[in-house]
C-alpha cells in the first residue's frame, strides 16, 4: 500500500489537461482574431476547416472576402464570387488572404477565434456555477445527514419541490425581472443544480454516521463540526468528486438553455453551450459547428473526471 | 401520400382553434365550405370559386347575398349538407360563448335565413368591399351532430369524439401526437374527386428529421424547407423545390413611444444604415425578396412606385446628426442630452434566422455609432412584452391575411378595440385614410388611397422593413400535379397523384 | 414503521400541494398568457381580451387559485386549453409512452453501467478500464441530441436495421395483438439505446468509485480471506454497499421517468410527456401544465421514498 505515487498518474493527467484548455482560453485574445467580427458572410459563410479567403477590411469596418487578392497601383483587388471589386488603397484597413484553421459560422465569424473566447465564457461559469451548487449541496447535505429529524425533513422536502416545480417556468418569471449577465448566469446555474448534491451527500451521511470510526469519534467526543469536516465530509468525497466532474459537464451545456431564455450569455458572445446549439441547426450541412465545441466539452468533462479519479486514489492511499 | 407536419391537429373544430399549427390546412380537407377562395390577389382582391355553393348573387342594393347550394351534397354519415347547416354555423361562428378567432369577421352579418334546404340568404348591416370574403369565412359544420352540444360547452369539448366530415378525405385513424390518416371519402359529390386513396400526415416536430426521411423516402412532402437546406434539397434528384412568395414578411418594429425613436429622421436613419439587401441575400440565400413597405408586393394593393431605401451609411450619419445624436464624448458610441445611443433588440430564440438578422443589423450599426444589444428570448415572453409596449427594438413578423385592412397594425392602437400596432405608430392622416380604405366598395378606388397611406408610412419609417419571404415546399419527384401556392398547401390536393 | 409511513404521506401530499400551488404562482407570473400567441393580422385584435375572458386571466389571481384548487381537490383537473380534452385524459394518453421510454432507457444505463464497472474492476487502471472510462465519459459529455442523431444517422438511414423514429410504422398502426408489439419494440431500440448510451457513463463511474473504495474496506478484506473470489468478494459484498450513491442518483432520476426527455422526444417524433408539456408551457396552457407538475411530484415523493426505503435495505445501518 505504501508503495504507490503519491500523485495518481489520472490525477497529474486530468489537471494537465484542464490546465491546457485553461491557457488556451486564457491565452486566446493573443493568438485568435475577433470572435464576433462578421466576415462578408455572402462569401465567408459556413467555410469548411481549413479554407482560405482574401479578406479585405474597410476603414469603416465593413469586409470584403473573395477568392483571390491581387494590387493594382495603390489600390486592392479582389474577386468576390466570380467579380473584380476594387477597393481604393486608401479605403483599406487590412488586406490579406486568410486561413481559417476551424471553419466559419453561418455569418462568417471565425470558429477558432469562437471557441477560444467561448472557453473563458463556459469554464468560468461552468466552474462558478459548480462551486455554488457544491457548497449549497454540501452544507444541505451534510446539516440534513448530520442533524436528522425535522431539518432533515425540511431540507429533503425542499429538495424534492425544487425538482418537482416545472423549472422552465422558474426560468421564465426570472428572465422578465433579470437582464441578462454572466453573474445571473452563474447563480441560476448554481441554484438550480444544488438539489441533487445535496441528495448524495446526505446519503453518503446517513450510511457513514453509522460506522465505527465516526462511532468512536463520537465516543470520544468530537464536535459535529469536527466529525463532519474531518471524518463525513472526506469520506463522502469519492462520489462528491465524480459527480461534480459530470455535473460541470451538464452546467456547460446547460448553460445554452438559460442562454436561449435571454437568462445568460446573449449574441455576439460566445459560449461552447450556445455554439453547440446553435450548430445543431446547420448540423447537416456544417459537422464543424457542433462537433468542435462537443469535443471541448467532452475534454473538460474527461479530464475533469481523470482528476477526480487520482483524487480518490489518494484519498484511498492515505486512509 | 405522406406529408409532414410539426404539430398535430388540436381539434378538428375550426371554431376551438387557435390556428397555430398549420391545422386549418387539415380541416379544409374535412369539411366544406360555400366557396373556395383563390390566390388571384396579385391583380384584383382574391375571386372565388364554387364548391358548397354552385352560385351566388347579391341583391340590388348589395345588402343581401344569396348562395345556392349543391343539392346532392352528403356529411360523412349520410346525412344532406342543407341550408340548415349553414345557418348553424353562422351562429356558432357569431357566438361570444364559442368565441372563435375569426368572431370579428361576421360583426356585418346581421343573420343568416334558411329560404329552402339548397338555399340561404347573408343579410348584411353595411355593404363594403370584402362582404363575400367574410360570407365565407369558416368552415360549415354539422348541425345535426354538433348541434347537440351547447355552445358554451364548445371550449372543452373534444369534437374528436363526434366527428363527422363532409370533405374530399374523411379521418381514418388518429394517432395523438403521431399519425392522422385520412383517407377519401367514396361518398364526396365535389368534383374533381381526389385522385390519392391515402392521404397521411405524419407529426415530425423537429425540421431537420422531417428533411432526413424525406431524403430517406419515408415522407413525401415537406412544407417548409429553411432557406440553408435548399441546396440540398435541389441537388438531390428524387426530390423537387417548389418555390413560391409565402404572406410572411418580417421587420424591425421601433418602439415609436421611446424619444429615442420618436424622431422620424432617425428611424430612417436606422433603416438607412442597415444593409438591408446584403442582410436579406445572407439570411435567406436568395428565398427571399427585399420589402419595401406596410403591403406585401405580392398583392393588388401594394403600391408599385414605392421608393426602395438603399444602403446609405453617409446620409444616415447626417440624418443623425441632425437630430443631435454625436459622439460628444468620443467613446465611439453617439450620444444625445448625455445619454448613449444604445438599445436592446428582442427576438425570439428559436428562430436561426432572426438570430442571424440580429448580428447582421447589431454590426451595421455598429459602424454609425449605436450600440444594439440583442436580447433573445422565449417567443411567448416575447410577444408579451411587445404587446405591453415593454421594449426598444424587436424583429417582428407578420403573415398577411389575403383581406387587405391596414387597421390593426398601423392605425393608431385605440384601447377599446385592442390592436396589433405594437409599436405603437400613429399619424393622424394614416389613421384616416385606413378608415377610408377599408369601407370603400370599390377596390380600383380603395387602391388609390391605399397607395397614399404605404407612402406615409414609408415616409415615416415606423419600422424598418427587410424582407417578404418565400416559402419551399420539396416533395418527392413522384408528386404529380401538385400547385403549391400561398392558398394553402392542399390548394388542389384532388389534382394530385402518383407518378413514377 | 407504520407512523413513518403515515407521515411521509402526509408530507407528500402537502408537498404536492406546495408545488402545485407554487408553480399556479410561476404560470401566472411569467411573461404571457394562453390568449398572447393570437398576435397575427389574421386574428382580429379584439380576440385577445375575448379569450383572456372566456378562459378567465382576467379575474383576480386569488380568485383563479381558489376555483381551480376547489376543483382540483375534488379530482377535477379540468381541460387542457389547447389541446380541449380533459387533462386527466391526456395525461393518460402520454404518460405511458413515456414511462415506457424512459424506463427502459434507465434499465439500461443502470444494468450497462454495473456490468461496465465489474468488467473496469477486473483490472482496474488496466487498458480495458481506460478504454470505458474514456469511451463513457466522452459519450456522457455529449448532447442528446449529438448521440441520437448518430444513431440514426449509422443505423437508420446507413444500415436500415431500426426506424428512424415514430412508435408505429404505418403498418403498425392499422395492425393489433403481435404485430403491433413487434412494431413497438422495433421503433424503441434507437431511443432507447440514445437514452442509455449517454446516461450509462454516469452509472459505471459512481459504481466503479465506489468499488474501489469499498475493495480495501475490511469486510470485503475479510471476505478475501475467507477464500471467495475477486469477482465473489465484489459482486456479494461490496456491490451491496457502493450501490448507495447509485440508489440516490436512480431516486433523482423518478422525475425524468415521468416528465420524459424533450430532446429525445423531440428527435425521435415520440409522443411523450415531454414535448406535451413543453407546448403547454409555452401555449401557457394551464389546467395541463399543473397536471403534468403534480404526476412530476408524485413522482419525485414515491421515488425519494422508495430511495430511503432502498438504502435501509442495502445498508442495515441506515436508519430512516
Amino acid at each position: 500500500m505504501t508503495s504507490l505515487p503519491r500523485s495518481p498518474r489520472r490525477l497529474r493527467a486530468g489537471v494537465a489537461l484542464l490546465a491546457t484548455l485553461a491557457t488556451g482560453a486564457l491565452a486566446g485574445p493573443w493568438f485568435a482574431g475577433s470572435p464576433t467580427a462578421i466576415l462578408d458572410p455572402g462569401v465567408a459563410g459556413l467555410l469548411p476547416p481549413g479554407s482560405e479567403k482574401a479578406v479585405v477590411i474597410r476603414r469603416d469596418g465593413t469586409t470584403l472576402a473573395g477568392e483571390s487578392l491581387r494590387r493594382s497601383g495603390p489600390d486592392w483587388v479582389i474577386t468576390r464570387a466570380g467579380a473584380d471589386v476594387t477597393v481604393p488603397g486608401t479605403d483599406a484597413a487590412t488586406a490579406g488572404v486568410r486561413r481559417f484553421w476551424l471553419g466559419t459560422d453561418t455569418v462568417g465569424r471565425d470558429v477558432l477565434a469562437r471557441l477560444v473566447s467561448g472557453a473563458r465564457v463556459s469554464l468560468g461559469v461552468g466552474a462558478l456555477a459548480l462551486a455554488v451548487a457544491l457548497v449549497l449541496g454540501v452544507g444541505a447535505g451534510l446539516l440534513a445527514g448530520w442533524a436528522g429529524g425535522l431539518v432533515d425533513a425540511f431540507l429533503m422536502r425542499l429538495v424534492d419541490a425544487l425538482l418537482a416545480v416545472p423549472m422552465l417556468f422558474l426560468l421564465l418569471f426570472l428572465a422578465a425581472l433579470f437582464r441578462p449577465s454572466l453573474a445571473v448566469l452563474v447563480l441560476f446555474l448554481g441554484f438550480s443544480s444544488w438539489m441533487g448534491v445535496a441528495r448524495l451527500v446526505r446519503g453518503q451521511v446517513l450510511s457513514l454516521k453509522e460506522r465505527d470510526f465516526v462511532l468512536a469519534a463520537r465516543a470520544l467526543g468530537a464536535s459535529p463540526w469536527r466529525i463532519a469536516f474531518r471524518h463525513l465530509l472526506p469520506n463522502a468525497l469519492t462520489p462528491l468528486a465524480q459527480d461534480a466532474a459530470l455535473r460541470l459537464g451538464d452546467l456547460i451545456l446547460v448553460e445554452a438553455s438559460l442562454s436561449f431564455l435571454g437568462l445568460g450569455v446573449q449574441p455576439p458572445a460566445a459560449s461552447w453551450g450556445t455554439m453547440v446549439a446553435e450548430g445543431q441547426e446547420v448540423l447537416a450541412n456544417a459537422w464543424w459547428l457542433t462537433l468542435l465545441p462537443t469535443a471541448l466539452v467532452a475534454a473538460t468533462v474527461i479530464s475533469a473526471a481523470l482528476a477526480a479519479d487520482g483524487l480518490q486514489e489518494l484519498a484511498r492511499n492515505e486512509t | 401520400m405522406i406529408v409532414a407536419t410539426t404539430a398535430d391537429v388540436t381539434t378538428f373544430n375550426e371554431y376551438q382553434s387557435t390556428q397555430e399549427t398549420g391545422e386549418l390546412d387539415t380541416i379544409d380537407l374535412l369539411f366544406p365550405a360555400l366557396m373556395t377562395e383563390q390566390p388571384d390577389y396579385q391583380l384584383h382582391p382574391p375571386s372565388f370559386a364554387p364548391r358548397l355553393a354552385t352560385s351566388w348573387e347579391f341583391s340590388s342594393n348589395n345588402r343581401t347575398l344569396t348562395f345556392h347550394l349543391r343539392p346532392d351534397a352528403r356529411w360523412s354519415d349520410g346525412v344532406p349538407v342543407t341550408a340548415d347547416d349553414v345557418r348553424f354555423t353562422f351562429q356558432a361562428q357569431k357566438d361570444a360563448r364559442v368565441g372563435s378567432l375569426g368572431m370579428e369577421m361576421k360583426d356585418f352579418i346581421r343573420d343568416v335565413e334558411v329560404v329552402d334546404p339548397h338555399t340561404v340568404r347573408f343579410n348584411f348591416t353595411r355593404v363594403y368591399p370584402y362582404q363575400l370574403m367574410d360570407a365565407n369565412d369558416g368552415h360549415i359544420v354539422p348541425a345535426h351532430a354538433w348541434g347537440k352540444v351547447p355552445f358554451e360547452k364548445w371550449h372543452t369539448t373534444d369534437f374528436e369524439k363526434i366527428l363527422v366530415t363532409g370533405g374530399p378525405f374523411r379521418l381514418a385513424a388518429h394517432t395523438p401526437q403521431q399519425t392522422i390518416i385520412l383517407e377519401r371519402d367514396p361518398g364526396y359529390w365535389g368534383s374533381p374527386r381526389p385522385n390519392l386513396d391515402r392521404l397521411v400526415l405524419r407529426v415530425v416536430p423537429d425540421m431537420a428529421s422531417q428533411l432526413e426521411q424525406l431524403f430517406a423516402g419515408q415522407l413525401n412532402v415537406v412544407q417548409a424547407v429553411s432557406p440553408q437546406e435548399a441546396d440540398r434539397v435541389q441537388a438531390n434528384r428524387d426530390l423537387n423545390l417548389v418555390e413560391f412568395p409565402s404572406r410572411m414578411w418580417g421587420m424591425v418594429g421601433w418602439n415609436n413611444r421611446l424619444p429615442m425613436f420618436a424622431d422620424r429622421r432617425v428611424r430612417k436613419a436606422l433603416s438607412l444604415g442597415i444593409n438591408r439587401k446584403s442582410l436579406v441575400d445572407t439570411v435567406f440565400r436568395g428565398h427571399a425578396t427585399l420589402s419595401a413597405g406596410p403591403v406585401l408586393s405580392s398583392t393588388w394593393a401594394y403600391n408599385r412606385t414605392l421608393p426602395q431605401l438603399s444602403y446609405d451609411p453617409v446620409q444616415a450619419a447626417q440624418l443623425l446628426a441632425q437630430a443631435g445624436w454625436r459622439d460628444s464624448n468620443g467613446d465611439g458610441i453617439l450620444d444625445r442630452d448625455g445619454k448613449p445611443f444604445a438599445f436592446d433588440l428582442l427576438y425570439p430564440a428559436s428562430n436561426t434566422l432572426r438570430r442571424q438578422m440580429a448580428l447582421l443589423i447589431q454590426a451595421d450599426l455598429a459602424r454609425l455609432g449605436i450600440k444594439v444589444r440583442p436580447i433573445q428570448m422565449e417567443f411567448t415572453s416575447l410577444i408579451a412584452r411587445t404587446e405591453a409596449g415593454d421594449f426598444d427594438a424587436t424583429i417582428w413578423v407578420w403573415v398577411d391575411a389575403t383581406k387587405v385592412d391596414l387597421t390593426s397594425t398601423w392605425s393608431t392602437p385605440s384601447p377599446s378595440q385592442g390592436t396589433n400596432n405594437f409599436i405603437g405608430y400613429s399619424n393622424p392622416d394614416v389613421d384616416r385614410l385606413i378608415a377610408a380604405a377599408r369601407e370603400e366598395p370599390d377596390y380600383t378606388r380603395a387602391k388609390v388611397l391605399l397607395d397614399r397611406i404605404q407612402e406615409l408610412i414609408v415616409a415615416d419609417q415606423p419600422a424598418t422593413f427587410l424582407y417578404e419571404s418565400k416559402l419551399l415546399v420539396a416533395t418527392s419527384r413522384k408528386l404529380r400535379g401538385a400547385d403549391f401556392n400561398a392558398a394553402g398547401l392542399f390548394f388542389n390536393v384532388d389534382e394530385w397523384y402518383w407518378g413514377t | 414503521m407504520l407512523r413513518w409511513s403515515l407521515h411521509r404521506i402526509a408530507a407528500g401530499v402537502a408537498l404536492v400541494w406546495l408545488v402545485a400551488t407554487f408553480t399556479f404562482l410561476l404560470v401566472s407570473l411569467a411573461p404571457g398568457d394562453f390568449a398572447t400567441r393570437l398576435t397575427d393580422p389574421r386574428i382580429p385584435p379584439a380576440a385577445r381580451a375575448r379569450w383572456r375572458r372566456d378562459f378567465g386571466l382576467d379575474r383576480p389571481l386569488p380568485l383563479r387559485y381558489a376555483s381551480w384548487l376547489g376543483a382540483a381537490v375534488t379530482g377535477d383537473l379540468g381541460s387542457s386549453w389547447i389541446y380541449k380534452q380533459k387533462v386527466v385524459a391526456m395525461l393518460a394518453s402520454v404518460l405511458p409512452n413515456t414511462l415506457l421510454l424512459t424506463s427502459l432507457g434507465l434499465a439500461l444505463e443502470l444494468g450497462g453501467g454495473v456490468a461496465l464497472a465489474i468488467v473496469q474492476l477486473r483490472k482496474p487502471h488496466g487498458t480495458g478500464d481506460r478504454i470505458i472510462t474514456l469511451a463513457t465519459l466522452a459519450a456522457y459529455a455529449l448532447p442528446a441530441f449529438g448521440v441520437a442523431l448518430g444513431l440514426i444517422a449509422l443505423l437508420s438511414y446507413r444500415l436500415h436495421l431500426f426506424p428512424p423514429s415514430h412508435m408505429l410504422s404505418l403498418e403498425g398502426e392499422m395492425a393489433h395483438g403481435w404485430p403491433r408489439l413487434v412494431d413497438t419494440a422495433r421503433h424503441l431500440v434507437l431511443p432507447v439505446a440514445a437514452i442509455g448510451v449517454t446516461g450509462v457513463g454516469a452509472v459505471a463511474r459512481y459504481l466503479r468509485g465506489s468499488l474501489l473504495d469499498e475493495r480495501t474496506e475490511q469486510y470485503v478484506l475479510a471476505a478475501r480471506a475467507r477464500g471467495c473470489s475477486q469477482r465473489q468478494a465484489l459482486v456479494r459484498h461490496a456491490l451491496p454497499n457502493a450501490v448507495l450513491p447509485l440508489i440516490t442518483m436512480m431516486g433523482m432520476s423518478l422525475p425524468f421517468l415521468v416528465s420524459g426527455s424533450l430532446v429525445i422526444e423531440v428527435v425521435f417524433s415520440w409522443p411523450g410527456m415531454g414535448q406535451v408539456m413543453y407546448n403547454a408551457a409555452l401555449g401557457r396552457d394551464l389546467p395541463l401544465v399543473l397536471g403534468g407538475t403534480i404526476v412530476a411530484t408524485v413522482a419525485v415523493v414515491v421515488g425519494n421514498l422508495l430511495a430511503d426505503v432502498a438504502y435501509a435495505v442495502a445498508d442495515p445501518r441506515v436508519r430512516v
